[in-house]
């Protein structure tokens, strides 16, 4: 008798600790998806341009003093670029890719780690920005950019992905400019 | 008393027997309840092993890091280019969806003062 609780309450405490361990797995898979892991799964492959820029070279570019971007205008970029941490950018022209890259941002956004900052539908071209934020902090932008017809006739999808601590303000003022 | 004389005192020979077998008996229980105890720590010590081995790889899983890609560039200037591009293509294209808000939110306000000035017609009319 003594032996069947035992069993009972061991299996009990066994079935629970499974559940939470397997919650914890689940948490830590959410967790764990990013720019990165998209970076990291589409890059090389055929239709795909890739280009990543890292926390060391970053540490490089705050060295250098602001300069001119085409039109002439000196637009003060410094600030915005000494919060970033990462870039990640993918440029897909292949269809099946771009619909696979869309639908693994939409799983991205479903478990709740982005949030939708803005989306727009222009002629077909389709523009999502998403982000994650730590208080008043931007931790990561991501943004989905498809050109019409990107998942079935052609077409190009991007995503630029930057990890940053970069303040809200900050990104209040790319898109003050962008609104120039 | 002595042991000598504890020897002489007569034993009936059932009783004996009955003893050796009460013994016997004891000595068996006294087994079984080790072997249960044993088996009970086996299963206590597997469960722990069990436990600890999925905490490691959970630990081993969080604390992963994912393969981290090679820069693209080895030259700061060319890689600020590529941001400062990069930067302008968000700028742009949040551009039009801000300029798709302000000519949504044009049409909004042109239809509301339409709507005031209709208004205001009939309350002239009504004086």
């Amino acid at each position: 008798m003594r032996e069947t609780t035992y069993w009972l309450t061991n299996s009990n405490i066994m079935k629970k600790t499974v559940i939470f361990l397997f919650a914890m797995f689940m948490a830590a898979a959410t967790f764990a998806q990013g720019g990165k892991e998209l970076y990291n799964r589409y890059s090389g492959k055929d239709g795909v341009s890739a280009v990543y820029i890292s926390p060391a070279m970053f540490e490089l570019i705050k060295q250098i003093p602001d300069i001119e971007i085409e039109g002439g205008e000196t637009f003060n970029l410094s600030e915005i670029i000494k919060t970033f941490d990462g870039m990640y950018i993918l440029e897909i022209e292949n269809a099946e890719l771009a619909s696979e890259v869309g639908k693994n941002v939409a799983e991205l956004v479903e478990k709740g780690r982005y949030s939708l900052l803005m989306e727009a539908v222009d002629g077909g071209d389709r523009v999502h920005v998403y982000i994650v934020r730590e208080g008043d902090t931007v931790t990561d932008f991501l943004m989905l950019a498809s050109e019409k017809g990107a998942e079935s006739t052609g077409g190009s999808t991007a995503v630029i992905s930057i990890s940053a601590k970069m303040a809200m303000s900050e990104l209040q003022k790319l898109m003050a400019s962008a609104m120039q | 008393m002595k042991e000598k004389d504890i020897n002489e005192i007569p034993v009936p020979g059932e009783l004996e027997g009955e003893m050796s077998d009460f013994i016997d008996l004891m000595n068996a229980a006294e087994r079984t309840m080790e072997q249960a105890r044993r088996r009970r720590n086996v299963v206590r010590w597997s469960y722990v092993a069990g436990v600890a081995a999925s905490a490691a790889l959970l630990v081993t899983f969080l604390f992963r890091q994912p393969a981290m890609p090679e820069d693209t560039f080895t030259n700061p200037h060319e890689a600020y280019a590529c941001v400062e591009q990069a930067l302008a293509a968000i700028s742009e294209k949040m551009g039009s969806g801000i300029q798709q808000a302000r000519r949504a939110e044009n049409r909004i306000d042109a239809g509301t003062a339409k709507i005031k000035e209709m208004y205001e017609r009939d309350n002239l009319l009504a004086n």
